[in-house]
């Protein structure tokens, strides 16, 4: 069964863009959230292999999120899709396995985050 | 008309006549009465001498025929001695020859017979005398005297003749004064009989018609314009017969008058306004009343006669009784009494009454008079008497009434607490003589009172008085001039106003004028005063006349747009408007120019002031052109300071479209390669051939349209982040830095860096290093500094190579110097400088001069918020076109604080 790999975003146009873009592969199984709240409620059906977060997200933000699920154990990896302008990772989301990497600021190259979604889970 | 004799005189005539007629019959009567008295006494005498001749005859007649002369002569004497009266004995003989003679001495005291007459026989005389010859004697001597004749008979026969004088003098003057007597007596009786006739007369009947006449014609003057219709027996009785016809033509009138007047007065009596009735006097019932009385009551006029004494006179009866006494005496005239009207108001009523006969009875007319709007006039009258008394007495200003003579008719009691007096009374008891108790000196009131004459209607005028203390009281005196009848000045009225304070004021108003007026010189702020109407400039300060560098007398006198003070027409109206506002100006900002036609901006506050009555505009104005600087800079400084602030948050929420962008793009990219396996999967799917779609892809350029896309993206992506640089700038470390190597390793980077060589070549630019040495050690974050300095660098040298025509010796001079607090860095081109609009905006984040796509618009910035944020230093530029570009960047030696704090 391919990865299932989960978009959160609050912006349904880059939900929907990386959709088209990744679904094209046809090597993911794709699940999009647009809250951390809708995305928990989606996981606990299935646990996904990947979460792309954004970061200012309603209620829950993306950090939060990634300590929720982590700490669920309802997603082994997290990719930071953040429209903020610090390059500098949070140090606070090092224990759950994210490195410089694995963050990705907007606008974000589409291959990039291919590239990155393959290397943590391809 | 012919002069009627009046009655007085008639009737002395009358009495005259009557006395001349009684004379008359007196004398008819007495005439004869004395002649036949007179004929006895001359018989009495006529016999006493023949009694005497014949006792001597015998004697006598002896002697003659004797002889005897002598005898004869002493027989004589004897005789004549004998017999009183005898006045000459003569004795003839008978020849008819005087034989002897005697004479009475009485008659001639030499005893001449001759004097008597002479002595000659009766016959002989005869002719001279009458006689009466039958008795032999005759009057002799206008009958005074008596001459007798006896012939001497003897024995029959003639012996001669004895001749007597006789004397009729005694008896003659008995009769006279018997007729003197008679006539005294008669005249008196005449004269009394006059006197006291005319006085009955007179009194008992001239004087009473007199008195009537008199009488009459004062009760008609005109009575003796008619003419009389009668004789004229008399002026008196004339006048009154005319009188009696006019007074009964009088009383014919009259009795029609009275009749006339009877109807007039029922007439009056009826429909006189005022309500009249008559009352009995007896009891005070009404007799009469008429229609006014009835409609002032309300009654008709049976219920009125019906009325009771005391209710018709409405009054108690005991005062009834006192109130019918004085009308006896003569009446009431206009009492004023209340009365009640019909509809319960009161009336105010004025009430006469007098007594009248009504018939046979005695009666009182009364008649009242409604006064009430009199009443009520006068009570407002009254009012408003009180009304203007109290503005008098209340008015805070002083009233008066002097006469022209100089003294007080009337004072309010302002004035008088105005002069120190406790009253108007107490003033006026002691201020005898204005001029000299009011005034400072006696002739102050002359002048016054001059001014006065020349403008009798009003004068105001400023005047120093003396107070009841002598201290001067300074009041503004209104006053006007009244004349008497002959036009002479009689009185002034005016009002006196104490302006002691305010003249005080003045005088420190003054004093603080003088003050201001140096204030005004001296003040460190440009003045000017204006006409507020022309805008004419009155004054100007020392500041304008150096700040502006004119003369005093080029601006005075002149509005300011003659000499172009105003550097921009809008904000001149707009500074005019304010002035002209209730609020005035405040700290308006105003582009001027000065005289050499420099450019400062102003501050400018100014009001309306009124100065000697005009409306004159004060403008206050302070240069802050330097201050204006400064606060640009500053607001430069917010702004970038507050980039730094919403700058990561607007990054977010840009960098989220921005990846839509990119991201859609890419796919569009992606879903458009021929090669891509899904997208050949479809293509079959619907039978479109993907050879021919990349044909159609890149014929129509559409990859490159979609590269744009991303490219842009991308770039927008890298501007944000370029922006927001700064904010993670604070992290950089401060080191000891060496400034002329930071600017050296700048040069060399600036010399390597390749946009630049694109458009011009770094090393032909001239590069001046001006260092001073040994710079106090400071600290600073290295790589910033090199990147302000390069960015400078880079701009000047872009500046200089895209200058039209280019420079042509390009040269960069740097220099760096220090004081105790600040090292000064400036970096100068001789590029073609900058406009002041661009030199206003340069440090402006996005503002740029260079096409678009090459330039940011954040270089200069960045630069900015690095010395001024990340090093506490001050970033500032001059430069003026065609004179190059100054950069100047001061950064304070001790950094240890700032350091600290980032």
């Amino acid at each position: 069964m391919r990865p299932l790999v989960m978009i959160v975003d609050d912006e349904s146009d880059i939900r929907g863009a990386l959709f088209d873009f990744l679904d094209d592969y046809d090597e993911f199984r794709l699940m999009l959230a647009e809250s951390a709240e809708a995305a928990l409620g989606l996981l606990q059906q299935e646990s996904a292999d990947l979460c792309i977060v954004d970061m200012r997200l309603p209620g829950m933000n993306g950090k939060e999120f990634i300590r929720e699920a982590s700490v669920q154990g309802l997603c082994s990896h997290f990719l930071l899709h953040t429209g903020s302008i610090d390059d500098n990772l949070d140090k606070d989301l090092k224990p759950f396995g994210l490195t410089k990497k694995d963050l990705l600021l907007k606008p974000c190259d589409n291959w990039r985050i291919l590239d990155r979604i393959r290397a943590l889970i391809g | 008309m012919s002069k009627v004799p009046t009655l007085s005189y008639q009737v002395t005539r009358t009495i005259v006549f009557t006395c001349i007629a009684i004379c008359a019959s007196f004398l008819a009567i007495g005439i004869p009465l004395e002649l036949r008295g007179r004929e006895a006494q001359l018989k009495t005498v006529d016999a006493l001498l023949e009694s005497i001749t014949v006792r001597e005859s015998n004697q006598l007649a002896n002697e003659l025929f004797e002889l005897r002369a002598e005898a004869s002569q002493l027989r004589l004497d004897m005789i004549l001695d004998d017999v009183p009266g005898l006045l000459r004995l003569v004795l003839f003989n008978h020849q008819r020859v005087p034989v002897a003679h005697v004479a009475s001495t009485s008659i001639d005291p030499a005893g001449n017979p001759d004097s008597i007459l002479p002595v000659e026989p009766l016959d002989a005389i005869h002719q001279q005398v009458l006689t009466r010859k039958e008795m032999n004697w005759g009057w002799i001597y206008g009958q005074s005297r008596l001459v007798f004749e006896r012939t001497i008979l003897v024995a029959g026969q003639a012996l001669g003749s004895l001749q007597i004088v006789y004397d009729l003098g005694p008896m003659r003057s008995q009769t006279i004064s018997y007729y003197m007597v008679f006539t005294g007596f008669f005249v008196l009786t005449l004269g009394s009989l006059f006197v006291i006739l005319r006085r009955t007369l007179q009194r008992s009947f001239i004087r009473p018609l007199h008195a009537l006449r008199d009488a009459m014609v004062e009760a008609r003057p005109e009575v003796e314009a008619i003419y009389p219709k009668y004789g004229v027996p008399s002026q008196e009785i004339n006048d009154i017969v005319r009188a009696y016809e006019d007074m009964s033509s009088r009383l014919a009138k009259a009795f029609k008058v009275i009749e006339e007047s009877e109807q007039r007065f029922r007439s009056i009596f009826d429909n006189a306004p005022y309500a009249i009735v008559i009352n009995s006097f007896e009891d005070g019932r009404f007799l009469d009343v008429n229609e006014a009385y009835l409609n002032s009551k309300g009654l008709t006029k049976e219920q009125a006669m019906a009325l009771s004494p005391k209710e018709a006179s409405g009054f108690p009866l005991d005062q009834q009784a006192v109130i019918r006494d004085k009308i006896r005496q003569g009446g009431l005239f206009n009492i004023e009494a209340e009365s009640e009207r019909p509809d319960g108001s009161i009336a105010y009523v004025l009430h006469s009454s007098v007594p009248i006969p009504y018939g046979e009875e005695e009666a009182i007319l009364s008649m009242v008079v409604d006064i009430t709007d009199k009443k009520r006039a006068e009570l407002a009258l009254a009012q408003s008497e009180k009304k203007y008394r109290e503005i008098f007495n209340n008015a805070p200003i002083g009233i008066f009434r002097t006469a022209y003579a100089g003294y007080f008719i009337e004072a309010n009691p302002s004035l008088a607490r105005m002069f120190g007096y406790e009253s108007p009374d107490q003033m006026l008891a002691q201020v005898k003589d204005l001029s000299r108790d009011i005034y400072p000196s006696q002739e102050e009131r002359g002048g016054f009172l001059d001014a006065l004459r020349k403008n009798p209607a009003g004068i105001t005028m400023e005047i120093e008085f003396k107070r009841k203390d002598g201290t001067p009281l300074y009041a503004i005196t209104h006053a006007s001039l009244q004349m008497d009848e002959s036009g002479k000045p009689s009185y002034l009225d005016g009002t006196i106003e104490d302006i002691t304070e305010r003249k005080r004021a003045e005088e420190a108003l003054k004093a603080s004028e003088r003050k201001f007026s140096e204030l005004f010189m001296l003040s460190p702020d440009s003045i000017v005063l204006s006409r507020a109407d022309t805008d004419v400039i009155l004054e100007v300060n020392e500041s304008f006349v150096t700040t502006f560098g004119y003369e005093r007398q080029e601006v005075i006198g002149k509005i300011a747009d003659e000499f172009g003070l105003y550097a921009n027409g809008k904000q001149r109206d707009e500074m005019l408007r304010q002035l002209k506002s209730a609020h005035g100006m405040e700290n308006l900002e105003i582009q001027l120019a000065k005289k050499n036609g420099d450019g400062v901006i102003f501050s400018v506050s100014g009001r309306t002031l009124i100065v000697a009555g005009e409306p004159v505009y004060l403008v206050i104005g302070r240069d802050i052109t330097e201050q204006k600087k400064m606060q640009q800079m500053m607001v430069q400084t917010e702004k970038m300071l507050s980039v730094g602030g919403i700058a990561a948050g607007i990054a977010h929420e840009i960098n989220n479209p921005l990846g839509i962008i990119l991201q859609t793009a890419q796919n569009l990219a992606q879903r458009t390669r021929p090669d891509f396996r899904k997208n050949i999967e479809v293509a079959e799917g619907i039978g479109l051939d993907m050879g021919l779609l990349e044909t159609y892809m890149q014929t129509r350029g559409i990859h490159t349209f979609v590269d744009n896309i991303q490219t842009a993206a991308l770039r927008a992506a890298a501007i944000i982040r370029h922006m927001l640089d700064f904010s993670r700038r604070s992290e950089s470390k401060r080191t000891v830095c060496d400034l002329s190597a930071i600017i050296d390793k700048a040069i060399t980077l600036a010399a390597s860096d390749y946009n630049l060589k694109k458009n011009y070549d770094f090393k032909r630019i001239n590069i001046v290093r001006d260092f001073v040495e040994s710079l106090p050690p400071f600290n600073c974050t290295e790589t910033e500094i090199e990147q302000v300095i390069l960015n400078l660098l880079r701009n000047a040298a872009q500046a200089m190579a895209e200058s039209d025509p280019p420079t042509v010796e390009p040269e960069i001079r740097l220099s760096i110097t220090h004081d105790n607090q600040h090292i000064r860095m400036e970096i100068t081109d001789n590029g073609p400088g900058l406009t002041p609009e661009v030199k206003n905006r340069i440090f402006e984040p996005f503002f740029t001069t260079k096409p678009t796509g090459q330039g940011t618009g954040l270089g200069l910035s960045v630069s900015y918020f690095i010395i001024t944020k990340g090093h506490g230093g001050t970033m500032d530029v001059e430069s003026s076109p065609g004179k190059g570009t100054t950069f100047i960047i001061e950064l304070p030696i001790d950094m240890a604080r700032t350091s600290e704090e980032a």
